[in-house]
């Protein structure tokens, strides 16, 4: 056995033992619902921060969006400003605060429960419950895929076998110590993403030499930009792209705003605001938040732009010329066959040494696995809490139907990992995202600052944007019409509004994701709803507000 | 162009990004410096309970 493949395997095994003793530190702490469900709402800042953003960033978004940025360049840098600005600060400071101030005088355990106790309605829990439910599993699949091939990779583990082990270990915590052990795991696994990040930004730039040089070189390499984006309306990597292109329209309504706003609705991410012991913790949180997610995404997408000019200062690209094999210059895309999943992971193969490959693997690992426990736990207590107890069987042992439900999420997102090509799934990802932010955004920004807000209005919000979303990818946004086929096999058309003149508004609109639509929409659905509908019981309302000054 | 960009935009967001990352880290160290103290907030010890008596 060589030297290097015994480094990976003992790093490997001792990141294992950590993940595993600290969840079963979570389980020896687990007792009663509250704890298995909010970490017995006794979180502290450091904790709560890390296991939100670690939660919050997948492998995808470093391989797979570092990836686009060698495409798109530095404009996917507007998604990391509103990740910081609105998914931190926004997110922290006034959502945060408030929806832990009214979780806890409504006894809320969950997203949806808090939800649906905000407006008194037990459908607006088990609704919220089934969609988490249904559709949760779909996104994790995309991020198990990702996490299997890596290992397959990575360890030379069979496929399946990583698929079905990684659903294993991490139902053994996520299973046995609740939200403790998800959050225990997820501080520790955001720790190592946020070592290594940090490494590969100061690596990438002393290698370039220096900040200002490395993007000089980019921006002289613009000639060199593919004439398809060119043709779809970028200009280059650090000049961005022409205001209302096909491609403007993309970047920033599907990547910078379906993502940037949408984390504010993921049901995985709201419920680690209720976990927190003391509203100064949260407000303590920023602190980590902020700068971790800066070195998340920020680094992903800076790096991988400026793997464009390693690629051309240090050619790795074979090719025969007058009979000799050569290394030529060539940008990122190029180099990896315009496959960008691997612009990443072969920058790192031929740029950097053995010991730091073997760190950013553990890294993806974490960030793979720090998100899916933290989906398991969501979808099970959709199950088990929102839906189960509350259209099933009644009250039940609340930890047992929750656990039931947990595992029924990891064979489901098993079963999505086995079924579907990754191309398919990565668009269910994004699907998932748009559908959050239609069906719960304007009910719970609404239900958390207006008074006014009826039970009426909320239940019509949140089934027309969830209809709405879905109509609009199915039928409009190109993506997933596309890939899902529907439109094709009932109109013969790739969406709805292909057949428009090309560049005319219609046309454009198959770019448009259907947050920038839906969401606006299922808006208006609840104020004017809200405001021709008779308004909710007063006292009620009042004990909802009761920790508001 | 600032920071070797080729537009005012791509300067902008870096610099936005970094503005952002630090306005995150200050805003918290603000709180750190604070003495610890308890929520003024009341649970619902019985949610159902409650819910009952109001109706």
């Amino acid at each position: 056995m060589g030297e290097g493949i015994l480094f990976k395997i003992v790093l490997t095994i001792i990141y294992v033992l950590i993940t595993l003793y600290l969840g079963y530190r979570g389980w020896k702490e687990t007792k009663v619902a509250k704890d298995y469900l909010l970490a017995g709402r006794g979180m502290g800042s450091f904790v709560m921060a890390m296991s939100y953003g670690a939660t919050f960033i997948s492998t995808s978004a470093i391989i797979g969006f570092g990836g686009a940025a060698a495409l798109f360049g530095f404009s996917l840098l507007w998604l990391t400003f509103l990740n910081i600005f609105v998914g931190i600060f926004i997110a922290f400071v006034f959502f945060g605060t408030r929806a832990r101030r009214m979780g806890l005088a409504l006894d809320a355990h969950t997203f949806p429960e808090l939800i649906g106790r905000r407006y008194r309605s037990p459908f607006l829990q088990g609704f919220a419950g089934l969609v988490i439910f249904i559709f949760l599993p779909v996104y994790a699949g995309a991020v198990l895929i990702g996490l299997a091939r890596l290992l397959e990779v990575y360890l030379g583990v069979n496929y399946y076998a990583a698929l079905i082990g990684c659903s294993f270990l991490i139902a053994m915590y996520v299973m046995t110590g609740g939200l403790k052990a998800v959050m225990y795991t997820d501080a520790f696994q955001g720790t190592l993403m946020f070592v290594v990040m940090f490494v590969f930004l100061i690596g990438t730039y002393w290698m370039l030499g220096g900040v200002i040089p490395a993007h000089t070189a980019l921006t002289d390499l613009v000639a060199q930009y593919p004439a398809s984006l060119k043709k779809a309306g970028m200009i280059g990597w650090t000049q961005g792209a022409v205001p209302f292109s096909p491609i403007w329209l993309t970047i920033y309504t599907t990547i910078v705003l379906g993502v940037g706003i949408g984390v504010l609705a993921q049901p995985q991410l709201s419920v680690r605001f209720m976990t927190i012991k003391s509203e100064q913790q949260l407000k303590k949180a920023v602190s980590f938040g902020g700068i971790f997610i800066l070195c998340m995404t920020g680094v992903a997408f800076v790096v991988g732009a400026l793997t464009n000019v390693v690629f051309w200062e240090h050619p790795v690209l074979e090719k025969v010329v007058d009979g000799v094999t050569k290394k030529v210059p060539a940008i990122a895309v190029a180099v990896a066959g315009g496959n960008i999943d691997k612009i990443i992971p072969m920058y790192i193969d031929t740029m950097w040494p053995g010991w730091f490959s073997t760190l950013f693997v553990l890294g993806m690992f974490a960030a793979a696995m720090s998100t899916l426990s933290a989906q398991y736990h969501a979808g099970g207590t959709s199950f088990g809490r929102d839906f189960y107890e509350k259209y099933l069987l009644g009250r039940g042992d609340t930890l047992m139907v929750t656990r039931i439900g947990v595992a029924l999420t990891i064979l489901f997102t098993l079963l999505w990992g086995l079924v579907l090509p990754g191309s398919i799934i990565a668009i269910a990802t994004a699907f998932f995202f748009g559908l959050c932010s239609s069906s719960f955004l304007p009910v719970l920004v609404l239900g958390l600052y207006w008074r006014g807000m009826t039970r009426a209005g909320a239940v019509c919000s949140m089934v027309g944007g969830f209809l709405i979303s879905s109509l609009y990818a199915l039928f409009v946004h190109q993506k997933e019409s596309v890939a899902i086929g529907l439109t094709k096999a009932l109109f013969g058309l790739d969406t709805l509004v292909s057949s428009f003149p090309p560049m005319s508004w219609p046309w454009k609109m198959q770019f448009v994701d259907q947050n920038v639509i839906a969401m606006p929409i299922a808006l208006i659905i609840a104020v004017v709803v809200s405001l021709l509908t008779p308004k909710m019981d007063k006292a009620y309302v009042d004990r909802c507000w009761r920790n508001f000054k | 162009m600032w920071l070797g960009m080729g537009s005012f935009e791509m300067a902008l967001v870096y610099v936005l990004c970094i503005l952002a990352g630090l306005w995150c880290l200050i805003y918290g160290i603000f709180f750190w410096k604070t003495q610890d103290r308890p929520d003024d907030v009341r649970g619902a010890s019985d949610w159902e309970k409650e819910e009952r008596e109001l109706q």
